[in-house]
């Protein structure tokens, strides 16, 4: 019995070397399908580095990291999370924004969803305003829309970007207003159709911010994979992605 | 089944093995002097150990990662001593686990333990058996049910756990990514078929146990009539 239980010590002890030299990337939700291509890239630019991804709620990783969650960089898809961070845990490096996400309408079928669409539905998902990035956006473009008292009561609220695109795939929400880096995925393309709705409709940008944790700064690689990300190839895949860069357009 | 699934399943039977052994070795004394103690004490432990049936799972993982992580007084008294916290570690959610589960394991050993006729144990002593002697010849076998249900519900139990393992875990493969984690990350990730597999895997085993202990139980009670 004891023999067991120090073979299963052995087996938690080496399960941490082998990850240690690994380079840990908490990354929000809303770039998961992009992240696989800028991973790749990354490696091939950097033969020897490995990277290890890990998705999520950016709010969850904000709370995570601040009670010492082992990432060395950490993306998140409100910029406001690793700027706060930075003041409250030293050691926490500069935050560095690296792009906007967008909005889009999402419904089920082969027709891309409008206003009459919006009006018509019996009931609109986004995601919970109180802590996803988009579900705050979206609140805040509804809002300011004519229509806003009407769409009022048809909210329903789902826990993630993700969930909304569950809530409209089940057919419990006929629209969703969720990322549009989710809907540009291969899965949700066969499943529906989406109207980008950009930021110049109505609503502020939804500034995504990355930071090197206290815990990356000793970590070889943070800084490579930081400088990569905003580098023109990365860029381009966000950018394929749904995602923009307002700061280099003006 | 991908190789990450695979790591995701080995992970959770691994949990689920310590923390049920665990449970068995805490649960054993605490169950026996519940059971027997008229101390007033007993109400306020039996309330305390039953607080994670009440409790949603992610408010006890909250307070677990502010216990376990470097600034909590359980992590932050490791790192002064030169360890590291124990939040986002196999250890961590042993321990989460294990508080988690406390309930399904101390309960049926508890009723099993207060089921036992006085009157054999009084039997037993006046035929000058040991305190220890009467507790392994009498009461371990005649409670051995509870002990199965308590193994199978702690068990179960673990396997079955996500709250928790999603506010202390960190959803590190490997490490702390277990079967209901490595789901929810498929399901966020609108990647419905590996999700779909992985949650077949996991009802198709959960099945299997019961049955089996099931089974066993029953021939059990007809051997013992």
């Amino acid at each position: 019995m004891i023999k067991c239980w120090f073979g299963m010590l052995l087996v938690v002890a080496f399960s941490f070397n082998t990850h240690a030299a690994e380079l840990r990337i908490a990354v929000a939700s809303d770039l998961r399908f992009v992240m696989p291509k800028i991973e790749q890239a990354f490696q091939q630019a950097f033969a020897d580095t490995q990277t290890q991804v890990i998705y999520g709620s950016s709010g969850r990783f904000f709370s995570q990291i601040s009670n010492g969650a082992p990432f060395h960089i950490y993306m998140s898809a409100d910029i406001e999370y690793p700027k706060r961070l930075q003041q409250e845990q030293p050691g926490t490096g500069d935050v560095v924004a690296y792009g906007d996400g967008q909005l889009a309408l999402w419904q089920r079928g082969r027709t891309s969803p409008d206003m009459d669409a919006l009006r018509a539905a019996r009931r609109i998902a986004i995601a919970n305003p109180q802590h996803a990035p988009y579900g705050q956006k979206a609140l805040l473009w509804l809002q300011q829309l004519p229509e806003w008292p009407e769409l009022e009561g048809k909210l329903v609220y789902a826990e993630s970007a993700a969930q909304v695109a569950h809530f409209v795939r089940s057919g419990s929400a006929e629209v969703g207003i969720t990322a549009l880096a989710l809907v540009l995925s291969e899965e949700l393309r066969r499943q529906g159709s989406y109207l980008t709705i950009p930021p110049t409709d109505g609503y502020p940008a939804i500034q995504q911010g990355m930071v090197i944790t206290a815990r990356g700064a000793a970590h070889s690689a943070s800084q490579d994979f930081v400088d990569f990300m905003q580098s023109e190839q990365a860029r381009q895949l966000l950018l394929d992605a749904g995602f923009i860069f307002p700061d280099a357009a003006r | 089944m991908s190789a990450a699934d695979l790591q995701a399943i080995t992970l959770t039977l691994r949990l689920a093995f310590i923390s049920t052994l665990i449970l068995l070795a805490l649960s054993l004394p605490l169950a026996w002097w519940l059971s027997q103690t008229r101390s007033r004490l007993r109400v306020f432990c039996e309330a305390l150990i039953a607080l994670p049936l009440v409790l949603p799972p992610t408010v006890l993982g909250f307070y677990l990662l502010l216990a376990l992580g470097p600034n909590g007084p359980i992590g932050g008294t490791l790192e002064r001593l030169g360890l590291t916290h124990l939040a986002f570690s196999f250890t961590g959610l042993v321990i989460g686990s294990v508080i988690y589960s406390l309930p399904f394991a101390v309960q049926p050993l508890q009723n099993a333990f207060a089921q036992i006729d006085r009157r054999l144990l009084d039997a037993s002593a006046c035929l000058r058996a040991k305190p220890l002697d009467r507790f392994v010849s009498i009461v371990l076998p005649l409670s051995k049910r509870g002990f199965l249900t308590a193994a199978v519900l702690s068990f179960a139990h673990t396997i079955g756990e996500f709250g928790v393992v999603l506010m202390i875990g960190g959803n590190i493969p490997g490490e702390t990514q277990v079967v209901s984690i490595a789901i929810y990350d498929h399901v966020e990730g609108l990647n419905y078929g590996a999700a779909n597999q992985l949650s077949l895997w996991l009802l198709g085993f959960s099945l299997v146990v019961l049955m089996l202990v099931y089974g066993f139980n029953r021939q059990g009670g007809m051997l013992r009539t």
